[in-house]
């Protein structure tokens, strides 16, 4: 619980501290990209807070390189 | 983007620091693990292969000046295939080493130094001026680099002069005895973690101010040498001082070789003061890779300003590391396959990029030829 409110307020914070900047800039489009990228940061804390379980980028680095590590060291065994 | 420059002098030093960086504090495990009592032996090699390579990326930077990897992929490949291989860089290599290091950093602080404490806390602290690091930008980083670098070399001397008296070399004899493969299976891994991750310097390189004829050679070249022999003489103290069993079943043997200083008894257990070495190493190899990520970001999405994405990278950055794997052990045993995933980036990606500049190189010329009308050469096989 204390993970998500802290994941929103931290959101919160960032886009308070970046967005006016650009907007009185009238830089649309990169407060629109800085807006993904924070949506992204939140929605993977929030997760992480709520346990929820996530892909992990090893695992994928497994699935592709797995079989040719293995390959390796059975030529260097 | 970046208008700060940094000098060659810098750049070697940053370099240093990013060779140790995690490499310091697992790498005399996981080398040991694979080479077993000759692994000081595969070090040494490495840095041999290691310095070819480096020797490489100089030239590949010299082949574009001034460009950043994003920047020379997008230039040849186009906006949507380079772009696609810049994100891949960018998020999926550079923003994954930046995790890793914040892991090894977790782990190492859970299970040693801060036992109590949730690990979320010790990426928050990390996290922190990380970000204060990169929004300050390169010049700050790499002047940080050089205030940090004395103390760096003086911890380490310190390391291995107060070990040198309790080192035995009976615990590497005899020397090569089970041939030539385990050296091979040590430089695997070995050569990708400490001479293949500093690809993330693409991202740096051209912001190096290089004085009238010198190169981005000799920094390279000794920074890295400096790195790699610093990190074979840890490896060779750790077997020595603890046979390589020892070595190879700790997940950080170079805090187990801090652990033996003893002056007498009045100077003991001043192991978490040598941990300052390997806090400002990962520090940096962290925010060089976390710099990489956001700059790169802000070339391929053409933002005026990299420090825009700072912040939400951060808060990914806080979640990463945990996904990584369940425990220490499965951060050990990606050593198998994250080599492959360093000679993707490190080696592959710039390869492919030269071989695209050649044959268009090669089209543009038979192109304009053919435009002069006949031309000697046109007959020519190419």
């Amino acid at each position: 619980m204390w993970g998500v409110l802290a994941s929103f307020g931290a959101g919160l914070l960032f886009a308070g501290y970046e967005l006016p900047r650009l907007l009185r800039a009238q830089r649309k489009k990169e407060a629109v990209i800085f807006l993904m990228f924070l949506a992204i940061g939140i929605t993977l804390c929030v997760l992480h807070a709520l346990a929820v379980p996530l892909p992990s980028p090893y695992q994928w680095l497994e699935v592709i390189y797995g079989p040719l590590a293995e390959r390796i060291f059975a030529m260097l065994q | 983007m970046e208008r700060g420059r940094i000098s060659a002098q810098q750049l070697m030093i940053m370099m240093v620091l990013f060779v140790l960086g995690d490499t310091i504090l697992v790498l005399p495990g996981s080398t040991a693990m694979l080479a077993g009592k000759d692994a000081w032996i595969s070090g040494l090699l490495t840095v041999a292969a290691g310095l070819g390579l480096i020797w490489f990326y100089a030239a590949f930077q010299k082949r574009f000046p001034a460009m950043t990897l994003v920047d020379v992929s997008v230039n040849l490949l186009g906006r949507w295939l380079g772009g696609a291989v810049s994100f891949f860089f960018l998020f999926g290599y550079l923003l994954l080493l930046a995790a890793s290091m914040l892991r090894v950093l977790g782990d190492f602080m859970t299970t040693h130094v801060l036992p109590n404490t949730p690990v979320q806390f010790i990426y928050l602290l990390f996290l922190v001026i990380s970000v204060k690091a990169v929004r300050s930008g390169l010049e700050t980083i790499a002047r940080t680099a050089e205030i940090v670098f004395p103390w760096v070399v003086m911890l380490i001397t310190l390391l291995i002069m107060f070990v040198v008296p309790q080192s035995r070399l009976y615990h590497i004899e005899p020397v090569m005895a089970e041939g030539i493969k385990p050296i091979l299976a040590g430089m695997y891994i070995f050569l990708a973690y400490a001479f293949m991750e500093p690809v993330a310097f693409y991202m740096v390189m051209p912001f190096v101010r290089l004085r009238q004829g010198k190169g981005l050679r000799k920094p390279l070249l000794l920074g890295s040498g400096m790195g790699g022999l610093i990190l074979v003489v840890i490896i060779f103290f750790c077997l020595t001082v603890f046979g390589p069993v020892i070595t190879r079943e700790s997940i950080y043997p170079s805090y187990l070789l801090a652990k033996k200083i003893e002056l007498g008894e009045f100077l003991q257990r001043i192991e978490v003061i040598m941990a300052i070495t390997w806090l400002f190493t990962l520090f940096f190899k962290l925010i060089i890779s976390f710099y990489g990520t956001c700059l790169g970001a802000a070339q391929l999405f053409k933002l005026k300003d990299y420090r825009l994405l700072t912040l939400p990278l951060a808060m990914i950055l806080m979640v990463l590391p945990d996904l990584l794997a369940p425990s220490v052990i499965g951060i050990s045993e990606i050593g198998q396959v994250y080599p492959l995933f360093d000679w993707t980036f490190s080696v592959g990606l710039p390869l492919c990029l030269l071989l695209v500049q050649l044959v268009r190189q090669k089209m543009k010329r038979s192109r304009s030829s053919e435009e002069q009308g006949a031309l000697p050469q046109k007959g020519e096989p190419r």
